[in-house]
């Protein structure tokens, strides 16, 4: 009994046992689970490219070689060069970069306006409900794929303009580089037709839970709105959002390759997968492996990703938990 | 006589219905001084718990309103006060116990930060400060091993252990009034008893007042000081627990009493159930809302409702014709 009072005396002397929560169990289960295990060694073989690719391939992605146009695989150009003589693996490697930064940014961005949203609109009901409801359905009632093709197609000439007046205030030199347009131009319009999936799902979510005893004992304990939705809504909500981004950036590559296949995404010199390929289309019957080769890096990311995702649903999911 | 912690005063509230408004607590008045407990009884939907949730100013709107008449807790009008001025005073002057363990806490967050938050966030408190007190604040509820408990899941508690969880945070900013709304139901008997023993050592300690709301009269019986029955948002009774057992005067209270099992009472004798059903608040008719499944009905009874009337040592009873000395038995 002594020690007992001792130990409750001081903060230092407390030992707090950590014991297994719910994400350790969640991530044992993901463990166990040998596609989820090959996905997410592919998905962390991609990120890793995507970090350190400008570092590790081999030729400088944009130099061209006119005497070498489309040239098979040789000890110089592992995978051959494309139609302008540059280097393939250095241009997949440069690809892969856009096609993870751009499912990044993405998904954060648009699983940030998803939530907030959702959340309000499940908490507060009423009119904001309805209010973002209705802006949901008519994203919902757009294809996807059109609505993000209108945005990037129809922002262009209004960014640009504000980034070179951003560029006279401010100096950066960075601001009316191509580049950079094209990736704001790709982010904001992926992100736009990203969210309003996210904002359902998480208003359905907390519109059950918010008539839970808990929510209800929260109130009568006096918490306050905001403090109740992030901390006690939102956590509870959280683990189909998890599934639907990790089974969802398959489908954000596979955009990104698509606008950018239509010149609608990253425009060249920079390098996207959707890009090589709708530039070798044309004459795939002669060089088919300039096609095949960002084709099958975007299948297999696709794969890896969706594979981790679905681990990651089984896991995650409250009923498999008695085994 | 000590100063009243709590005083309702005609406490109406009503809840919108397609057949009209819900008369769901009625003209309820009562008042509760220091350290004492107040046991509320009654069939469902007597109005026990939207009582509670007026007090709290927990009144589910739409469709409930608290429509008339005022609760002083502390010398404030709780029902007068803007909503973020009820939110303060919810935890550091009124806690309240759910029903419900097994959901009243969230699933997703620690036991012990869930009951820290709160103090965080009422006493301005720091972390280190919430987490010591949490522990020594499981550590009275009954918690074994608080320190190691801390970082537990809900899901990793016992029902009554929940419930003592629950409890903890109800008092870990020491309120003035707690306020349990059948706490005990979810859980067996063993584990019912234990908490009233809680309850009741708490209360002595820490000199609050407690409302308990229940349907079991021998929970009553066991820890409250007074009790009210409430009959159709009424109440209908009010007096001490001796004097509510021993001798009721509303014939209500008399028929709840027969209803029960007891040890005198052989198992070949039937158990008298009160006929009839409780009337519906939408439409109550004039007179005595009890009146038409009462025992011994007097003409009046159909015409006016009786307000509740002096019958004893501070016992009042709302009925034309209560039950003389001696007659329930």
């Amino acid at each position: 009994m002594s020690e007992k009072a001792a130990s409750t005396t001081g903060m230092e002397d407390f030992e707090f046992v950590k014991q297994r929560s719910l994400w350790l169990d969640a991530l044992e289960r993901l463990i166990r689970n040998r596609a989820a295990m090959f996905g997410l060694f592919i998905c962390t073989l991609i990120i890793f490219i995507a970090i350190f690719g400008s570092v590790l391939a081999p030729k400088d992605y944009l130099r061209t070689n006119i005497s070498n146009i489309a040239g098979g695989p040789t000890t110089e150009n592992w995978l051959g060069t494309d139609l302008v003589g540059r280097d393939v693996l250095s241009r997949l490697m440069h690809g892969t970069r856009t096609a993870v930064f751009a499912a990044a940014i993405t998904v954060v961005l648009g699983n940030f306006i998803g939530i907030t949203l959702g959340a309000l609109a499940g908490y507060l009901r009423g009119l904001v409900d309805d209010l973002i409801m209705r802006v949901t359905d008519i994203l919902f009632s757009f294809p996807d794929f059109l609505f993000a093709a209108f945005l990037s197609a129809s922002l262009r000439t209004p960014v640009v303009k504000l980034l070179a007046q951003l560029k006279q205030k401010t100096g950066w030199e960075f601001l009316d580089q191509t580049i950079f347009i094209d990736y704001m131009l790709l982010f904001g319009a992926l992100a736009m037709v990203n969210w309003s999936g996210t904002a359902r799902l998480v208003r359905g979510q907390i519109l059950s839970l918010r008539e839970h005893d808990f929510v209800r004992a929260e109130i009568a304990l006096g918490m306050p709105t905001w403090l109740i939705i992030r901390k006690h809504l939102i956590p509870n909500s959280i683990a189909p959002v998890i599934v639907g981004i990790s089974s969802g950036i398959g489908g954000i590559l596979l955009l990104e390759s698509s606008l950018s296949f239509l010149g609608l995404g990253i425009q060249p010199p920079a390098a996207s997968w959707g890009d090589m390929i709708n530039t070798a289309l044309p004459l795939w019957r002669q060089f088919p492996w300039l096609v095949l080769l960002p084709g099958g890096t975007l299948a297999i990311a696709v794969f890896g990703f969706n594979y981790l995702g679905d681990g990651i649903n089984d896991a995650l999911n409250p009923r498999q938990i008695q085994r | 006589m000590a100063e009243a912690v709590l005083e309702i005063k005609n406490l109406e509230t009503h809840l919108a219905s397609r057949e009209g408004a819900v008369k769901a607590v009625n003209d309820v008045s009562f008042s509760l001084i220091q350290g004492e407990t107040l046991g509320i009884v009654g069939e469902s939907g007597s109005g026990k718990t939207m009582t509670a949730l007026s007090i709290m100013g927990l009144v589910p709107n739409p469709p409930g309103e608290v429509v008339g008449g005022s609760v002083i807790l502390d010398g404030e009008n709780i029902t007068e006060l803007s909503d973020s001025e009820v939110r303060k005073r919810r935890s550091t002057k009124m806690g309240m116990v759910f029903q419900d363990p097994g959901t009243s806490l969230n699933p997703t967050m620690k036991v012990g930060p869930q009951i820290a938050e709160t103090m965080q966030l009422h006493l301005g408190v720091d972390e280190a400060t919430a987490r010591r007190r949490t522990v020594e604040i499981l550590e009275r509820v009954g918690i074994p091993s608080p320190e190691s408990r801390y970082y537990d899941y809900p899901f990793q508690f016992s029902g009554g252990m929940r419930q003592r969880a629950m409890i903890a945070i109800a008092l870990s900013c020491d309120p003035l009034l707690l306020i349990a709304d059948e706490p005990t139901t979810a859980l067996d008997v063993t584990v019912q008893a234990q908490l009233l023993d809680l309850v009741r050592d708490l209360k002595a300690e820490r000199g609050m007042s407690v409302i308990w709301i229940t349907h079991d009269l021998g929970v009553v019986a066991e820890l409250c000081d007074r009790v009210a029955v409430m009959y159709a948002g009424h109440i209908v009774e009010t007096g001490s627990v001796d004097q509510i057992f021993t001798s009721p005067k509303h014939r209500y209270t008399s028929l709840l009493l027969k209803s029960l099992p007891s040890m005198a009472k052989r198992s070949s004798d039937k158990l008298t159930a009160i006929a009839g059903l409780p009337p519906s608040l939408a439409n109550l008719k004039p007179g005595c809302p009890f009146a038409p499944r009462c025992d011994a009905p007097v003409d009046r009874c159909l015409e006016e409702n009786p307000a509740l009337m002096e019958a004893g040592d501070n016992q009042f009873a709302a009925c034309w014709n209560t039950l003389a000395d001696g007659e329930h038995s």
